[in-house]
């Protein structure tokens, strides 16, 4: 046994943590500006060491069943509200063969209405559509409803006499608003958004206040690989050293921090300019600064630091990014930790989508399985920006569609270091997807503590998996 | 022989506004948007619906009624359920005028001079687009 395993015996399973590197609460305590609260607490559980079977990811009719029974019963992130700010504003969000209109009814009210017509279901809005209506009339034949849902014509009403105008309401998917989002549920009765994320979650997502930042960039793209496995490349910071080499000089990788909330909330917390575990000795401090990739660094410009004697990177990055993010984006940051600055802060709410509630890695990502091919999905990576300090507040940024092989770099504002990044990421899929349909393995090996959001993730698919099929039904889903 | 048309004083058109006039019998929307102005037809190329009621951002305008959008540089469609451009016309700025060209439907061997004339004499009816996006140009401001 070697001397770093041997240090390990006597501890239970996922108590291991990686050996001779502080904590990431170690490096975030010494921070001069203090984290707050959902930064400093800790939330790991052991959950397993089985295997992970992998028909999940290669079989069809899992794919299937994930839309009757997965995907009928959980929130989902529709749209930002600044993407519908007027009333009669709508955005149309489709889930695998799901389509809603998302529409602000009033000032305060959202909802989201089943995206056919109730005459021969021709879509009331074409997918991928946004605009403003005073009323959803069907380009077919003409019959039409309020933005409230409620019927507004039937062309030749005499023709049907059998049709009851009270019941002809669009069917409406449950709506609520958190943080500036818009999450919709298909089954009426799923618990609230709240109990959903549970309290300790929803007092994170409440603290970040992201309802006050605009979309800055917004980049989608079609990625060769099931959607649970696009989802997976972005759990952890164990690949760090391999797949994004160039990053690991300034990250924290194998002793990031990883936390799991209930069933449909996990996290990392991935510190930044601090080195490796895995090159300890091989570069100094202001290697670690001179190589620092920040998610947004289009609000920096191209600037460069000499450490002192005794300085440490993070800290001058601390320092250095504050000021330049303040002045650039013209924000107020005074109250915001060093390690918010600088972090990786990674949620997921489950099923598919990613928060990162940090500044300098500001990100939202939305995953959605493609509805034709199991073996692909869609892949959407959104930059929130703090609202500027005059408060007017830009317009959500227009979606970039990259082509397949087109990489992340060439969508217009997007940070080339940040884009060669995703583009590491996203290049493994479909060698993943394709080595797991041809290997003799059928299940994916997990480390217990660095894994342990791909095992929650999956617990999570595995609970909704064992429930009946739940069908949308019109009958339970007629407007409030 | 060309000849601009005078519409609206540039005063009259706020960041973000739009305002439809009408040039020679054609129903035009002069919008500002995306920090620049432009003139494209009033009318939907999906269903000819008018889009002065539509929402405008960031360089494009949807159709309030079945949801087409069009790019307001090129008249591009957008997205379904249009799939044919919108008229975009050119513009100028003279002492603080907004100035469009909308070729006149009656004047011999102008651009339009095939549309018909039974179009040109429906105000706002102007069922396709009279210039093609490759033709048509403007000039910001």
């Amino acid at each position: 046994m070697s001397a770093e395993l041997k240090g390990l015996a006597g501890l239970k399973k996922g108590e291991a943590r990686c050996p001779g590197a502080p904590s990431t609460q170690q490096i975030i305590g010494k921070d001069k500006v203090c984290a707050p609260d959902w930064v400093r607490s800790q939330s790991y559980q052991f959950l397993g060491d089985e295997d992970i079977a992998t028909d999940r990811y290669i079989d069809a009719a899992y794919a299937k069943a994930e839309f009757d029974r997965l995907w009928t019963r959980t929130w989902q992130f529709a749209c930002r509200e600044e993407h519908i700010p007027q009333v009669g504003d709508y955005h149309v969000y489709d889930v695998g063969p799901y389509s809603f209109i998302i529409t602000r009814v009033a000032k305060d009210e959202v909802r989201a209405h089943y995206n056919a017509c109730l005459h021969r279901g021709t879509k009331l809005r074409a997918s991928g559509t946004l605009g403003s209506a005073s009323e959803f009339k069907c380009s077919f034949h003409g019959w039409s409803w309020n933005i409230d849902g409620s019927n507004k014509q039937v062309v030749c009403p005499w023709d049907f006499p059998h049709v009851d105008r009270k019941k002809l309401a669009l069917p409406q998917a449950r709506v609520e608003l958190l943080g500036g989002f818009v999450f919709i549920n298909m089954d009426p009765d799923a618990p609230s958004l709240g109990e959903y994320l549970g309290a300790d979650v929803k007092a994170h997502i409440d603290a970040w206040r992201l309802e006050d930042r605009y979309v800055h960039l917004h980049v989608s793209k079609r990625l060769p690989a099931n959607w649970k496995l696009a989802i997976e490349a972005f759990l952890e910071a164990y690949h760090v050293i391999q797949t994004h080499s160039q990053v690991a000089v300034s990250n924290g990788d194998a002793n990031s921090q990883y936390d799991t909330y209930g069933e449909h909330v996990n996290r990392f917390i991935s510190t930044l300019g601090v080195l490796s575990p895995h090159l300890y000795g091989k570069y100094t401090e202001q290697d670690i600064l001179d190589q620092f990739t920040l998610g947004d660094s289009g609000a920096l410009g191209d600037t460069k630091r000499t450490l002192g004697a005794g300085d440490t990177a993070r800290q001058a990055m601390a320092d250095m990014f504050r000021g330049m993010f303040e002045k650039a984006t013209n924000t107020d940051l005074s109250g915001v930790s060093d390690s918010e600055i600088l972090d990786c802060f990674s949620y997921t709410v489950f099923p598919n989508l990613f928060l990162f509630p940090g500044i300098s890695l500001p990100m939202v990502y939305r995953f959605r399985p493609d509805p034709r091919d199991h073996r692909a999905c869609i892949y959407e990576v959104l930059f929130l920006r703090p609202v500027p300090l005059d408060g007017k507040r830009p317009e959500p940024a227009e979606p970039i569609q990259l082509g397949d092989g087109q990489s992340f770099k060439e969508a217009a504002g997007m940070d080339p270091g940040f884009g060669a990044i995703l583009d590491q990421d996203t290049d493994n899929l479909f060698l993943q997807q394709e080595g797991l349909e041809a290997s003799a393995k059928h299940g994916l090996t997990l480390g217990n503590y660095q894994e342990i959001r791909v095992r929650h993730f999956e617990k999570a698919v595995d609970k909704y998996l064992a429930m009946e099929p739940k069908r949308p039904d019109r009958e339970r889903l007629q407007p409030r | 022989m060309e000849s601009f048309a005078r519409v609206l004083s540039v005063s009259e058109l706020p960041p973000g506004s739009k305002k439809a006039v009408e040039v020679n019998g054609k129903s035009v929307l002069i919008c500002n948007s995306n920090d620049r102005l432009y003139a494209v037809s009033n009318i939907c190329s999906h269903a000819q619906e008018r889009l002065e009621c539509g929402r405008m951002s960031r360089g494009w305008i949807g159709c309030p009624v079945h949801g087409a959008r069009f790019d307001l540089q090129t008249g591009r469609a957008l997205n379904p359920p249009a799939t044919q451009p919108i008229a975009t016309f050119r513009l100028r700025i003279i002492e603080g005028w907004i100035e469009v060209l909308v070729a006149d439907p009656g004047a011999a061997g102008t651009a339009s001079a095939a549309g018909t004339a039974s179009a040109a004499g429906t105000a706002g009816a102007a069922a396709k687009p009279e210039v093609s996006p490759g033709e048509a140009a403007q000039s910001g401001d």
